[in-house]
């Protein structure tokens, strides 16, 4: 263990070097999942672009701050770091959706969980651009980050309920989305 | 919204990915941190004076140590005019006669006094302070605060000129071969295994600024007006763990030299906070070392023996590639439990040369530390 490090560790000790190279290889290694990351949070393809280059630069800058544990810790964490970056991003651009939208919550049916077999990642990711705003980032912060509605809260300055609300709202607009992408792509469900 | 089709739809999206946009490599390299190059010579200069800095720093700080015990020890310092050795063979001397300690004690000392033409009382208390520990066993703290006390004066004799005349020892033969006697029985190597611990934990705060982005052709960006944007990171260093094994090798009477292998861990628990966000993380470093080191008998008896040491040690991390130099002083405290086995203590002061890494560690936050280990050596 302490002898053979592996691929990821080894990058890992030469950007703690401050090598050039290894923060390309690192690009080449994890910036498409990271743009995917971005994607999920950040709708317009010029914000994006800002967002992911500033996360690379805390990455890079805050290496420092990782400790390696174990395959893949590396990319867990420069995720966490990317979606700081976004819900950062967030909060100074879309502050003002964030609080309205924590005034519109009604109650709605509860939709059922749509059959997500047949779609494809990229057209997930699509209907998630399309979610507004907020619905979008409590969405990706609960089901994919799994945070609980507490810390949602307290990321993005918004009540406990409201972030459940959210969630619920988000969760039906994208079955919705889901239902009329299966009945065009897949009309036999 | 059930469980399972969360995990559906986290599964399906776990390797999500899309072309990255992208970048200007020019304002991620400028952020990236820069390495601190630090020849090796270099290295070896700044050790060389670092090792007689400490060496200075440490004898004046317990110099100050305690206040009661420095009226008397300080008045032989001034006033002693023998070379330490000479004190040094008569105390020996005084406690290997086995009779009424206290008065026999008394009577030699009185001799080295006014044979040097000073008044008694100050080698009384001397004499009456060594006592105790020659047939009591005090605790091992108690012993290294007291005879750490006692070293410096001793230490700071030696700073004085040697070539002063020696006045005329009235019993001259006698103490200096019973010391020499018992030393040569002495064996000359030794094997021991320690622990060592520095004595505070650590923790800081910082705040800083980071990002600071050039973006040329988006100027108009609302992303822009929040380029600089604050950072907390809280930094606790929990107390350096460090388990070793070595050897000393007595060269003469006072001189020896020690080397051996050596473990250690740092723990720290980092928590950096991007406006309002934490991020926690626990540090775990490990290190394997050698540390090198001189020896130098201050005083000694029976049981107990005084010492010195100066040294350094380079340890290797084994979770990233880097190199912690170190220089480390230290004054040592022995107490002999049987002929083959004994218990030591020693309070050293050490300071850490900068890695050269971005790792946030104790050493790097607090170069100068203070460490007391704990050990049991073999005399073989």
């Amino acid at each position: 263990m302490f002898f053979s490090d592996s691929p990821e560790q080894r990058l890992h000790k030469r950007l703690l070097d401050g090598n050039k190279a290894a923060a390309r290889e690192f690009y080449s290694l994890y910036a498409d999942y990271l743009a995917g990351v971005c994607a999920r949070y950040i709708a317009d393809k010029e914000d994006l672009k800002d967002v992911f280059q500033e996360a690379l630069i805390r990455i890079f800058t805050n290496i420092g701050q990782f400790s390696y544990q174990g395959e893949g810790s590396l990319r867990a964490w420069a995720t966490r770091i990317t979606v700081n970056e976004a819900l950062k991003f967030l909060r100074a651009s879309q502050r003002r959706e964030l609080v309205r939208l924590e005034t519109d919550i009604a109650d709605e049916d509860d939709e059922d969980d749509p059959p997500i077999n047949d779609i494809p990642p990229d057209a997930i990711v699509e209907m998630l651009r399309r979610l507004p705003q907020g619905y979008r980032t409590v969405f990706n912060l609960y089901v994919f980050e799994g945070k609980s509605h507490k810390e949602i809260a307290d990321l993005l300055g918004i009540r406990e309920n409201s972030s459940a609300s959210q969630l619920h709202r988000a969760k039906n607009l994208l079955a919705k989305m889901i239902r009329e992408y299966n009945d065009i792509n897949n009309p036999r469900q | 919204m059930k469980e399972e089709w969360i995990q559906q739809m986290r599964q399906k999206m776990a390797d999500y990915s899309q072309p990255a946009p992208e970048v200007s490599w020019s304002v991620i390299d400028g952020a990236m941190p820069a390495r601190t190059v630090f020849p090796l010579w270099l290295k070896s200069v700044a050790a060389a004076a670092v090792v007689i800095l400490v060496a200075g720093i440490g004898l004046k700080f317990l110099d100050r140590g305690d206040a009661t015990f420095d009226q008397p020890v300080n008045n032989v310092i001034e006033n002693e005019s023998k070379p330490v050795h000479e004190q040094v063979e008569q105390i020996e001397y005084v406690e290997h006669l086995t009779e009424p300690e206290q008065t026999r004690q008394i009577e030699p000392a009185r001799q080295i006094r006014q044979s040097a033409g000073q008044p008694a009382q100050t080698v009384f208390a001397m004499a009456v302070t060594d006592n105790p520990e020659t047939d009591a066993v005090p605790s091992t703290e108690e012993t290294t605060e007291r005879q750490t006390d006692k070293t410096t004066e001793h230490k700071a004799d030696e700073n004085q000129p040697q070539d002063r005349p020696v006045v005329a020892n009235p019993e001259p033969a006698l103490p200096t071969e019973l010391y020499h006697k018992k030393r040569s029985k002495e064996s000359r190597l030794m094997a021991m295994a320690y622990v060592s611990n520095s004595i505070n934990d650590s923790q800081h705060f910082e705040s800083y600024k980071t990002g600071i982005i050039d973006s040329p052709n988006n100027p108009n960006n609302p992303y822009t007006s929040d380029q600089i944007t604050d950072t907390n990171r809280k930094v606790h260093h929990h107390q350096p763990l460090r388990i070793g094994m070595s050897l000393r090798y007595r060269i003469d009477d006072r001189w020896s030299l020690e080397a051996g292998l050596a473990y250690t861990r740092l723990i720290s628990d980092i928590t950096l906070t991007q406006d309002g966000v934490s991020n926690s993380e626990t540090q775990s470093l490990n290190y394997i070392g050698i540390p090198l080191k001189v020896g130098y008998d201050i005083w000694s008896n029976r049981k107990f023996d005084l010492y010195a040491t100066t040294g350094g040690a380079i340890d290797r991390m084994l979770d990233y590639s880097f190199w912690q130099f170190s220089v480390n002083g230290s004054l040592g405290a022995d107490y002999k439990l049987t002929n083959g086995l004994s218990i030591y203590a020693e309070e050293g002061i050490g300071y850490y040369f900068n890695d050269g890494s971005t790792l946030s560690t104790i050493y790097k936050d607090h170069p100068l530390t203070f460490n007391l280990s704990l050990g049991l050596r073999i005399h073989f």
